[in-house]
């Protein structure tokens, strides 16, 4: 799984990664919130010069972070299956209007760009202790910054038994698939219980007590 | 440093398997002790009962101060345990905040932790490591990074299960030369017969969850009849005696 | 289904948000009140497994593949509260990291995922007189529910119309939501087997 490298261009150097946390992660925020829902409320036609100078600002953003045009294009791809079927729907009841399709990718397209920038420029820790700081509750940032860190663990996990699985099954297709799928599941359900209390071990020898400051 | 003092010891799991039966031990303080026994001989069990992580009958004192739930709090805050699986122990999203985990509960200020942190970096040469992420380093590197927090904290009682487990030779020869520089009460549990011979003046050997001999390890584990019976071997080093008269 | 960004109107961006905020708020409270310190880093690995299966389709052949909201599942496990945590903690890490979902359309997403999966399926399972068949019906129902909610989002927002929205949206949903609480089952089952103590709710 190629997924594994979820911000994997975060450790680049660029004048944009240089840039502090707080300042990208509200920045970010400011423009999709324009983009969302500032240019919508002002009406297609109004907003156009509004998109064309937006995608101007983040196409010279993504040019001065290095980081690579592809990456940023294959994965803003992401949103094409939820558009395609929108579309389809709409064919088929005959209610198809193509200038508001387009509008709706143009900003689709636009917002997942724009936070692609962000996780692309930004180690993901860096996030969190960012709004840790900004007294997010201490229970969602811990829990964020496990689930980053054994996110790795599950896949590498995932892919040995999936290997195992396939030598041993090859052949077997559908119902069965879908109990061998439920097994693996289950496995894995297992031993994130069990390194769950692994893990609480290690930390109550370090002097946690269940205080998140 | 630390007196390990333990009292009719035992400890059963759930299914009602007996783990350890009546272990009398008395660890002097400043000694480096290997635990040594077959799979499932009770040696895990006795590290995490030291480490008040399990609930045993019987009496566990260290420097003195009987465990209990009261004390176990401070008695933490003197002693460290070396996880088998590194990814147990490395739970933070960037090596500089697992090794500083919890040395705010030492009373220490944040330019404080940050210092320990960094020194103990320094002490297992993974200096400029601090940003990176635990799941982009070789398991050598995760393992010494495991030895970082335990010196950060610089407990007068280290636990090791396992430590040279799965390390290369090069990173094994690293850790016995970390393991020589540390200071306190070091116990480990190990099958690397070797590791014991070599950094250890004493061994317990347990089986069944009891023990069946202290003593000096080349006096025990060239014992062959003793090793065998408790599904162990002679080390190599041991084993043979090379003729070099010329 | 996660929905992206860029497919809800503002009004429907700020209300499905709004609501979702509250809910989480309220949760939040209600479950620290409780929390045992072994349960933050159980949440941490949880969240990390249900953020697994969310991203891991698995080929069952014939070209088709299936995948796991897991709200059920988790729900059944530890709760809808946490589960709820849980759930909604994956899907941020879906939005930022994969995305997987927009970041303004979280709100509505959680309503539909998060929410209808741990209070909605895991309440009508908990109604439901059975265990096993009550699964794949808790399941299929809330799919229903979400179907429901993501078609009047959609709707709202202008993109699709709002009886041809509930008829496809309802096809495909009750439909997932069914095989989800199915497949629920068979991990339920294989659980029982392996490690029986992880299901002291379930039996």
């Amino acid at each position: 799984m190629k997924q594994a490298f979820i911000d994997r261009y975060a450790r680049l150097t660029s004048p944009i990664h240089r840039l502090s946390t707080g300042f990208k992660i509200k920045f970010t925020l400011l423009l999709l919130a324009l983009l969302l829902l500032g240019f919508p409320l002002l009406g297609f036609t109004i907003a156009l010069p509004g998109y064309g100078i937006y995608t101007f600002l983040i196409l010279t953003i993504a040019l001065l972070s290095r980081v690579p045009f592809s990456f940023l294009l294959t994965r803003s791809a992401l949103v094409l299956p939820f558009s395609a079927l929108i579309v389809v729907v709409n064919y088929f009841s005959g209610n198809l209007a193509l200038a508001q399709m387009s509008e709706t990718l143009i900003k689709s397209l636009l917002s997942i760009f724009t936070l692609l920038l962000l996780t692309s420029t930004t180690p993901f820790h860096e996030i969190l202790k960012q709004i840790s700081r900004w007294k997010a509750p201490g229970l969602l940032v811990i829990i964020l910054a496990f689930m980053y860190r054994y996110f790795f663990l599950l896949v590498a996990e995932i892919e040995a038994l999936e290997r195992a699985t396939k030598m041993r099954h090859a052949s077997v297709s559908g119902w069965k698939r879908i109990r061998v799928y439920a097994n693996i599941v289950g496995l894995l359900l297992i031993r994130s219980f069990e390194r769950a209390e692994k893990v609480y071990d290690a930390m109550r020898m370090r002097g946690f007590t269940g205080d998140l400051r | 440093m630390s007196r390990i003092q333990t009292r009719n010891l035992s400890y059963s799991y759930s299914a009602g398997i007996q783990a350890l039966q009546e272990v009398e031990l008395d660890l002097s303080s400043g000694s480096r002790t290997a635990l040594v026994g077959p799979n499932g001989a009770g040696k895990t069990s006795l590290l995490l009962a030291l480490a008040g992580l399990i609930r045993v009958s019987g009496e566990i004192q260290i420097n003195g101060t009987l465990l209990s739930p009261d004390s176990v709090d401070d008695l933490r805050k003197t002693m460290s345990l070396v996880f088998q699986n590194p990814d147990d122990m490395l739970f933070m999203p960037t090596v500089i905040e697992d090794v500083c985990f919890g040395l705010e509960t030492l009373g220490l200020n944040e330019q404080q932790i940050l210092e320990r942190g960094q020194e103990a970096l320094a002490q297992v040469e993974l200096e400029g490591y601090e940003n990176r992420s635990a799941h982009h380093l070789s398991y050598g590197e995760r393992r010494k990074v495991c030895l970082a927090t335990c010196l950060a904290r610089r407990s007068s009682l280290v636990l090791f299960d396992e430590p040279s487990r799965e390390l290369d030779p090069h990173g094994r020869r690293n850790f016995i030369d970390l393991f020589q520089q540390m200071t306190g009460t070091l116990v480990l549990a190990t099958h690397d017969l070797e590791l014991v011979l070599e950094t250890c003046a004493q061994m317990v050997l347990i089986d069944g969850g009891q023990v069946v001999i202290v003593g000096k390890p080349k006096a025990i584990l060239v014992d062959q009849k003793l090793m065998e019976h408790h599904r162990l071997e002679v080390p190599h080093s041991l084993s043979r005696h090379p003729h070099v008269h010329c | 289904m996660h929905i992206p960004d860029g497919f809800l109107n503002p009004q429907v961006t700020l209300v499905s948000g709004g609501i979702s905020a509250t809910v989480l708020v309220l949760t939040l409270r209600k479950v620290n009140q409780t929390l045992k310190p072994e349960q933050i880093p159980l949440m941490g690995l949880l969240a990390s497994f249900v953020f697994m299966i969310q991203l891991f389709s698995f080929p069952v052949g014939v070209g088709t593949s299936v995948h796991l909201s897991g709200a059920l599942l988790i729900s059944i496990l530890v709760g809808p509260r946490i589960g709820f945590i849980i759930m909604t903690v994956s899907l941020v890490a879906l939005a930022l990291l994969f995305q997987h979902g927009g970041i303004f359309s979280l709100g509505a997403n959680t309503l539909n995922i998060a929410m209808v999966g741990c209070f909605g399926a895991f309440g009508i399972y908990k109604l439901l007189p059975g265990k096993r068949l009550a699964l794949v019906l808790a399941g299929g129902l809330a799919g229903v529910i979400s179907a429901i909610l993501c078609a009047v989002e959609l709707s709202l927002s202008g993109m699709l119309d709002l009886s041809t929205a509930l008829m496809t949206m309802m096809l495909i949903y009750s439909v997932t939501g069914a095989i989800e609480g199915f497949i629920t089952m068979l991990i339920l089952d294989f659980l029982l087997k392996v490690k029986p103590e992880l299901l002291s709710h379930y039996s």
